[in-house]
């Protein structure tokens, strides 16, 4: 693929995000509003952890701290501050980078499972505290605030919202790529491939370390300032254990190694949460399905398929899509087809609702419908459909011991025993 | 009549029905509640009470031949989610919210309903709160454009310090022991603000973490210390049910009085520890006589469950909602205003008693059920011997709270 090509193809998506407020509908705006609030969260993570190799598992407390300092300036501006609103995210990532400045020196003291477990108690720790400490963070009801227009500037909007959070994900983005490239990007890859000859080469891991968890808690607190904006309110629930978690998995799903990794990952899990939840209650089930089936067949995730799929196109090593992984597709689309007719058939017949329609019905099981197609629960047909098309699909997809989908993924004939995934090195 | 000129006429006044019901403009109301996460217990709960009350209330013409359309929104517990929810279900159309959650969902739906309407003045929406019982939204958060369908920890002390005082099962000492967030906090002034009404003395408070602590006994002991009669709690879930086992096997003589007691499942876990615990509830169908004998059995038909807990609220919110909107004169989209005036303006009947909405704070005045755990109950619950007998049945006047000196109502 030629260079005119790849640029053609960024500005028309350029356009395409300048003129989403034009056509998309406020749900719309709305989403693609929270999708960039999860890629810039997910990408301030993946700088502690696919560079630096440091896997941080309480990520949500710089998100939690940075949207909670940003409803408190809101507020501040509401009442008559001069601070300009469209610097608003500044804010978080200011708050997020004092309190990853003071979590890091304490945490990077150690690496690998004791430096997550560190990060998970900080993040505990900060959980409890808003818990309890009802004048700062709000108690249950927690602490709202309201956009301030700025000068000619109108905040009212989602669609002004959705500017705003486009600019600051481009500056992110820039940003984050120029430190990768950058002298100390490169420190800091040389402490997650061998700590000890950095430290021989003269510098001082340690604060390298502190600096980068700082640097990547500000991205996660300018996030969360960013949903301050957003959503114009905060609460501790913003501090669970929820936030950490989907962070993470945004970046495996997205691909750690690969710089838009996160991004991918955040695009296709908060679309997936977003449209799932209205279609089916077991959403996050498909979700944990997704991400058990990429940790254990493309560990590399969507991101890193994507880009060994462009280099082997480049270097004519094979077609962009070749008969096995149209094979491969299919067996994963029918495997995932029976896997959701047995869920949703299982799902619905336990739910309370099905319950109340055969106790309205006097005791008959009313037909499920699963694809707008009815199925009788109480027959061995569906279940046996659903169970055929698993295994069949399963089968196909990792073609009885010669495996598709690791190839379908990673874009390389066989699975790749080779690899280390970020953090195991440390 | 010949064959063809008979189909004719029998088509006609179907084709002109079929015209008429899609003129009609269904009255969209979006319920959000978690049905995933860690509280999707709680949607699944509020799911079967939607058509109980919804379905006849539309067979019957629905808001002047408008059916009344419930979306169930699933927030996934978190503030975030119904905050998307929220914009989604705006978008869809939808101007009545109910917001069946727990606090922090209710106050992120609440400011979501008041900046809406600050930036869309002549399309207001309006918000109905089932289950949240946080003070702060009568008190400081009080609007013109939220009802609360619940009650809150002072008016359920309230009315379990009033009906055991009057049996004699109070005591004269008495114990707070609360969920360490703003219910148990809440909880606990109110036990506290409470001792002198009903002459009794608090010889304890203690907050513990919630849904955290496996053993109770360092604070069932730290309570024995001080021989209370009477332990109230806020506590529900697998606290309540590890607190009550932890007070039975150390042999503590005091009373548990809590609100969260006839959650489905809390007596089962329980177990024998439950008996003569004291619990203030929304519903209870002994309690309601033959009128409150018939409801359950409805619902019961309708549903294949008995109404309890949190499930009464929502069955409340529906029918109050349905009710003042058999009071909005026909308009080409439901008057939100309307809607608001009909609601504090009529009374909803109810098994227990007349249900009312005050003007003043949009509180829910409701008549409460004050019931001990016992095996004489006429019900026996989730597979036990033991169910709740009502001790006392107290009106929507007696179990009524003053105002909230904090409530500064805007009205417009």
């Amino acid at each position: 693929m030629s260079r005119i090509v790849l640029v053609l193809l960024g500005l028309v998506a350029a356009a395409a995000l300048v003129a989403l407020p034009a056509f998309g509908g406020l749900a719309t705006l709305n989403l693609a509003n929270k999708i960039m609030i999860a890629a810039v969260f997910a990408l301030g993570f993946n700088l502690l952890w696919g560079q630096a190799g440091l896997p941080s598992f309480g990520h949500a407390a710089y998100y939690g701290v940075g949207t909670f300092a940003t409803i408190y300036m809101m507020d501040a501006i509401d009442r008559g501050g001069a601070f300009p609103t469209p610097l608003l995210p500044l804010v978080g990532a200011g708050a997020g980078f004092l309190f990853g400045l003071v979590a890091g020196w304490f945490a990077t003291v150690r690496s690998g499972v004791y430096f997550a477990m560190i990060t998970v108690a900080i993040a505990e720790l900060v959980s409890a505290l808003a818990q309890k400490w009802e004048g700062l963070f709000g108690g249950e009801a927690g602490i709202r605030s309201i956009r301030t227009n700025w000068g000619p500037l109108d905040f009212q909007s989602t669609g002004s919202v959705y500017y705003l959070t486009l600019v600051w994900t481009l500056i992110v983005l820039l940003a984050l790529y120029g430190l990768q490239r950058s002298p100390f990007g490169l420190v800091v890859r040389g402490i997650r491939e061998r700590e000890l000859r950095i430290r021989f080469l003269g510098y001082d891991a340690h604060r390298v370390k502190t600096v980068v968890f700082a640097l990547s808690a500000a991205v996660s607190g300018l996030a969360g300032g960013l949903l301050a904006i957003s959503d114009e309110s905060a609460s501790m629930v913003l501090f669970g254990g929820a936030g950490s978690a989907f962070v993470v998995l945004n970046t495996v799903i997205g691909g750690a190694g690969v710089f838009l990794g996160p991004v991918i990952g955040a695009a296709l899990t908060t679309s997936f949460a977003y449209f799932g939840s209205s279609l089916s209650h077991f959403w996050p089930f498909y979700l944990g399905v997704v991400f058990v089936v990429t940790v254990l067949f493309a560990p590399e995730g969507i991101g890193g398929a994507i880009l060994a799929r462009w280099r082997r196109v480049r270097d004519g090593a094979g077609p962009l899509i070749g008969l096995g992984d149209l094979a491969g597709l299919a067996g994963a689309v029918l495997a995932m087809a029976g896997l959701v007719l047995l869920i949703e058939l299982t799902g619905t017949i336990c739910s309370e609702a099905y319950r109340a329609e055969i106790a309205s019905l006097k005791g008959v099981w009313p037909p499920v419908r699963i694809f707008a197609i009815s199925f009788a629960p109480l027959t061995p047909w569906p279940w046996l459909v659903g169970l055929v098309a698993l295994i069949g699909g399963s089968r196909l997809a990792l073609g009885a011991g010669r495996p598709i989908l690791p190839r379908l993924f990673a874009g390389r004939p066989g699975p790749r025993a080779d690899q280390t995934r970020p953090g195991e090195s440390a | 009549m010949h064959p063809v000129l008979k189909l004719v006429a029998a088509a006609v006044p179907a084709l002109a029905l079929g015209v008429a019901a899609a003129a009609a403009e269904p009255v969209k109301v979006a319920y959000l509640t978690p049905k995933t996460g860690s509280m999707a217990f709680i949607g699944a709960m509020y799911d079967p009470t939607i058509d109980f009350v919804v379905k006849p209330f539309n067979a019957a013409g629905g808001w002047n031949g408008n059916p009344v359309e419930v979306s169930v929104y699933d927030d996934q517990g978190t503030t975030q989610g119904a905050a998307d929810r929220f914009k989604q279900a705006v978008a869809d159309g939808a101007r009545i919210f109910i917001g069946a959650g727990t606090s922090p969902l209710a106050a992120q739906n609440l400011a979501d309903i008041k900046r809406w309407n600050q930036r869309n003045p002549d399309d207001p929406a309006i918000l109905l709160i089932v289950g949240a019982e946080g003070v702060n939204f009568t008190g400081a958060d009080c609007s013109y454009y939220s009802f609360r369908f619940t009650t809150t920890p002072y008016i359920r002390q309230n009315a379990l310090a009033k009906v055991m005082k009057e049996t004699g099962a109070l005591g004269q000492k008495v114990y707070s022991l609360q969920p360490d967030y703003t219910m148990g906090r809440d909880m606990e002034a109110a036990t506290v603000a409470n001792a002198k009404t009903y002459g009794y003395e608090v010889v304890g408070t203690a907050r513990h973490d919630v849904f955290k602590i496996k053993d109770f006994s360092s604070f069932v002991e730290k309570a024995r210390a001080v021989a209370p009669e009477t332990i109230f709690t806020a506590g529900g879930g697998s606290d309540l049910q590890l607190i009550l086992q932890a007070a039975s096997s150390a042999g503590l003589p005091a009373k548990f009085a809590g609100m969260f007691l006839d959650e489905p499942g809390n007596l089962a876990a329980a177990g024998p520890a439950a008996l003569g615990n004291y619990t203030a509830q929304i519903f209870n169908a002994q309690a309601g006589g033959e009128k409150g004998e018939a409801y359950r059995a409805a619902f019961n038909a309708a549903t294949g469950r008995d109404p309890v807990a949190f499930m009464s609220n929502s069955l409340i919110t529906l029918t109050m909602l349905t009710h003042a909107m058999k009071q909005v004169p026909a308009a080409p989209k439901l008057p939100i205003k309307a809607l608001i005036t009909a609601m504090e303006t009529s009374k909803t009947p109810w098994p227990l008693g007349d249900l009312s909405m005050r003007a003043d704070d949009h509180q829910l005045q409701l008549p409460l059920v004050v019931s001990v755990v016992s095996k004489d109950a006429a019900r026996k619950l989730d597979g036990t011997d033991m169910g709740f007998k009502p001790v006392k049945l107290l009106s929507a006047e007696e179990t009524s709270m003053p105002v909230n000196p904090e409530c500064k109502m805007v009205r417009n």
